[in-house]
């Protein structure tokens, strides 16, 4: 996967940056109304998403 | 299958190179020097399914259910999709980087590759065969490409927005149209423009505007009249009439989910393989686990048929008899087929986990699914609803059969 976005915005690491954590963990959990992003609540713990926006902020390298 | 995926592409470039080849290139005189000629064949059984995760493709045949070759080192194809050339030998390959790879299928080789933007989403081949495009999310636009060369030959930037403020959307949907024509949606926009390519170096492109929020992906109907968008930003399709295309873009299905509860999306549906059976057509309804029958005489909805998740590919059987769904996560490990005559539905089948696609062999007796956690490919007797075989892959995601050479849309 490139990161790069799709229907929605980049999720690589500069792109994220500038956005704090908190508002990054809870756009994983509860999702953005009126864009292409889901909640994914129902399917990752507080504890799995800090771990998923920990990888995003680092980079996944492919 | 036993055997490895390298002994399957040392045993294409044995058997199939110089068989192939020669005649190519004796152009009319197809002259067979070869030990044996029987090789020479046709494509009209071969496909292709993308292995997402490693950049690959297999290249199958359909009629003893065979993996031929597998061909590496076309990027990233986490999403990519696949147009055929006429003559059902080249498959044009979209990859999700921006990459589009021409691959020819019956040597089982890369005759081009050309990074042409740096995030793409899906093409199509023009009427005539002679135009390959690209649709682009970064930097937005459509980009069109002789079919034999890969050379550039137009540059459609997707920009709207007022003198201050000009932007590029995300493009989408896009599609050929008869008359030589490229159908598109912009995603960020709320447009559909169609580009006439007669002259493709000079495209004459009609805008129609504000045709709704956030259009997500479109189809064109199977005979090539009618351009139609999903929209995620609001209830409804928007539709164009290219035979009349004065009418404008008009709204259908305004209103179908209300009083309905609206589900998180975790995967947009896709409309291209939306079947249109008969009198009706059977649409993936976005955010519920319903599919939605339209008459395709008045576009009125006339029933809702409640399935087992999100419907993401909802495709016809050739005959138009049955029609099989697949669904977004978390109800991805299953597939539904509904009944046309009926609208009911008549079975539910367990593939796998992350079942991704679905593909009718020419004439649906059939149905080949890929199962992406479960790195496998399953043929269906499309009548029976038994396996026929297994196949493995690598993360499969989308399966592509040469008889999509000669469709519309497709």
């Amino acid at each position: 996967m490139t990161l790069k976005g799709g229907l929605g915005p980049s999720l690589l690491p500069q792109a994220l940056a500038d956005k704090p954590k908190e508002f990054l963990l809870y756009t994983i959990l509860q999702g953005r109304a009126q864009t292409a992003m889901p909640p994914w609540r129902d399917f990752l713990t507080k504890v799995e998403a800090e771990w998923l926006l920990e990888q995003l902020l680092t980079g996944i390298d492919n | 299958m036993s055997y490895n995926l390298w002994c399957f592409r040392t045993l294409i470039f044995i058997t199939l190179f110089p068989i192939f080849f020669v005649p190519t290139l004796c152009m009319g005189e197809p002259v067979i020097t070869t030990q044996n000629s029987n090789y020479f064949r046709g494509s009209g059984d071969l496909g292709v399914i993308i292995e997402r995760a490693s950049g690959s493709v297999l290249i199958v045949e359909t009629t003893t259910h065979t993996r031929l070759a597998r061909i590496q080192g076309l990027g990233d194809l986490s999403h990519a999709s696949v147009a055929y050339s006429r003559d059902q030998r080249y498959a044009y390959i979209f990859g999700r980087d921006g990459g589009l790879t021409k691959l020819d299928i019956l040597r089982g080789e890369i005759v081009k590759r050309v990074m042409q933007a740096g995030n793409s989403v899906g093409g199509a081949i023009s009427q005539d065969g002679r135009l390959i495009a690209v649709s682009n999310y970064t930097p937005g636009g459509v980009k069109v490409f002789d079919a034999v060369t890969l050379e550039l030959l137009a540059d459609i930037p997707a920009e709207f927005g007022n003198n201050g403020n000009r932007r590029r959307s995300k493009v989408i949907g896009l599609v050929d149209a008869p008359g030589q024509r490229f159908v598109f949606s912009l995603f960020d926009a709320g447009e559909i423009w169609v580009a006439n390519m007669h002259t493709p170096n000079s495209p004459k492109i009609i805008k129609f505007k504000e045709i709704g929020r956030q259009p997500y992906d479109a189809l064109i109907s199977p005979e090539g009249r009618y351009y139609i968008a999903g929209l995620f930003g609001e209830d409804g399709l928007a539709r164009l009439d290219l035979w009349n295309l004065d009418v404008g873009v008009q709204r259908i299905l305004p209103n179908y989910s209300k009083g309905e509860e609206k589900r998180p999306v975790y995967k947009m549906p896709h409309l291209e393989g939306w079947a249109m059976a008969g009198d009706y057509a059977f649409v993936p309804a976005i955010g519920q686990h319903a599919v939605l029958v339209v008459d395709r005489r008045t576009w009125q909805q006339v029933k809702v048929i409640r399935v087992h998740g999100q419907p993401v590919f909802v495709m016809a059987k050739p005959d138009a008899r049955h029609v099989w769904v697949n669904f977004a996560f978390p109800n991805n490990d299953t597939v539904q087929v509904i009944d046309v005559m009926t609208m009911n539905i008549i079975k539910t089948l367990k593939p796998g986990k992350a079942v991704l696609h679905i593909e009718f062999t020419p004439r649906g007796e059939e149905v080949w699914v890929s199962v992406r956690d479960e790195d496998k490919i399953i043929v269906y007797n499309a009548e029976t609803f038994s396996e026929v075989a297994t196949l493995p892959a690598n993360k499969p995601s989308g399966i592509f059969f040469t008889v999509r050479a000669h469709k519309i849309g497709l």
